[in-house]
């Protein structure tokens, strides 16, 4: 975790609130924005992996007929 | 929009482990005999009557679990994305309201638990909002109207009490009772839905435990009788916590008529049995049921010391199948 997230887990009730009113009173993204999209990449990050070990389970030398080799998953 | 902010600021507290609410007693008056059941209380009579005893007569609950707060949270947490959902917001408000209020409610949850704790709570919520944005399972609308999530309800059953006390009793049968995370349709049936963490990782072999299953089996009839829907079962989302990553799970446990008819028909061979305990005020021990119980440690002691352990070393904190939530 960045430093300016864990900031916004130690940040209290109180002052989350009033960063948010205040972030929405001048137009400015939702400081929880941030967090959200991190973690949403992270997710995608690890969809990917998840995606790439079940491909790495059909891996095959190159050549055999119906299995993919680790060229064609581009490793 | 609503002013969600506003009505914040009024919300905000400190809380610790949430109470467990009150409610009319789901004792009959004057004895230690319960007419309204849950499937915690069932299932602890079940499994052992001296469990039952020690959680639902006495009401030793142990200490907090961190695995108790975390499933708390996380079902409060899908509650508030469904409720503002059905407020009208879409999935990016919503889903940013909820992890506001989570962070405010879990301000001072200290963890040390590697895998549930405050960070990877707030992970798997996202994480689980996020796999479940277009979800194939759509929420029931009840005959009222209104989205079927969050549903307390209180079935009654055509038992009748058969217990002496000198109070006047105003129930003459037994009701169950609980809480319904959902009722959804999916792949063209009805279910209920159930809501899952875990640490655990989840298979085909996870979702096997759930049946059969006294909880499952009691929101699939539940389903069926109070709200009127042909559940064939129960949807049970699971969402396993890593140290690295949340994997939210779906799978199917399903009851046939029969089955669910064969567990309405046991139900009343259970709740004679309990009346036979509470008539002799004497809760047996089922020495085949120890494992992983928080109370084998109070077992595995003399009779003599148990109270005196138990006091030490649980808090009392009446469980109450009635309570709304």
């Amino acid at each position: 975790m960045t430093d300016s997230l864990a900031d916004l887990f130690a940040t209290d009730p109180l002052q989350l609130t009033l960063k948010r009113r205040e972030a929405r009173e001048q137009g400015l993204p939702d400081p929880l924005l941030p967090l959200i999209e991190r973690l949403r990449a992270a997710r995608a990050q690890f969809m990917l992996g998840q995606k790439t070990a079940g491909a790495m389970k059909n891996v095959a030398p190159k050549g055999e007929k119906g299995k993919l080799s680790l060229e064609d998953l581009g490793l | 929009m609503t002013d969600v902010l506003d009505r914040m600021m009024d919300e905000i507290g400190t809380p610790e482990l949430p109470p467990l609410p009150v409610g009319p007693s789901p004792f009959l008056p004057g004895t230690k005999m319960q007419w309204a059941w849950d499937s915690t209380s069932l299932g602890q009579l079940k499994k052992c009557p001296r469990l039952y005893e020690y959680s639902m007569i006495r009401g030793y609950q142990g200490r907090p679990s961190f695995h108790l707060y975390f499933g708390i949270e996380f079902h409060q947490a899908m509650h508030d994305y469904e409720n503002g959902k059905a407020e009208g917001l879409n999935h990016d408000a919503a889903e940013l309201e909820t992890v506001f209020k989570l962070l405010v409610r879990t301000y001072n949850w200290d963890s040390d638990s590697p895998t549930k704790n405050r960070e990877t709570l707030v992970r798997s919520v996202v994480w689980y909002l996020e796999h479940y944005q277009e979800d194939p399972a759509k929420t029931i609308i009840l005959a009222n109207g209104k989205p079927a999530i969050e549903l307390s309800f209180r079935m009654p059953t055509n038992i009748k009490i058969n217990f002496e006390s000198k109070y006047p009793l105003d129930e003459t049968t037994y009701l169950v009772c609980g809480h319904l995370d959902r009722l959804c349709e999916f792949a063209g049936a009805a279910y209920a839905m159930d809501r899952k963490t875990t640490d655990k990782t989840v298979g085909s072999y996870y979702f096997d435990q759930y049946n059969p299953d006294n909880q499952m089996s009691l929101y699939t009839a539940a389903a069926q009788v109070v709200y009127n829907i042909p559940a064939q079962g129960v949807l049970v989302d699971a969402v396993q916590t890593a140290v690295g990553f949340s994997r939210p799970e779906r799978g199917l446990t399903p009851r046939s008529p029969d089955a669910t008819s064969e567990w309405l028909h046991d139900l009343e061979y259970w709740l004679r049995m309990a009346e036979a305990f509470a008539k002799h005020e004497y809760w047996p021990m089922n020495d085949t049921a120890c494992m992983g119980c928080r109370f084998r440690e109070v077992c595995s002691k003399s009779p003599g010391v148990r109270d005196t352990y138990l006091q030490s070393n649980f808090e009392v904190r009446k469980w109450n199948p009635l309570s709304p939530r």
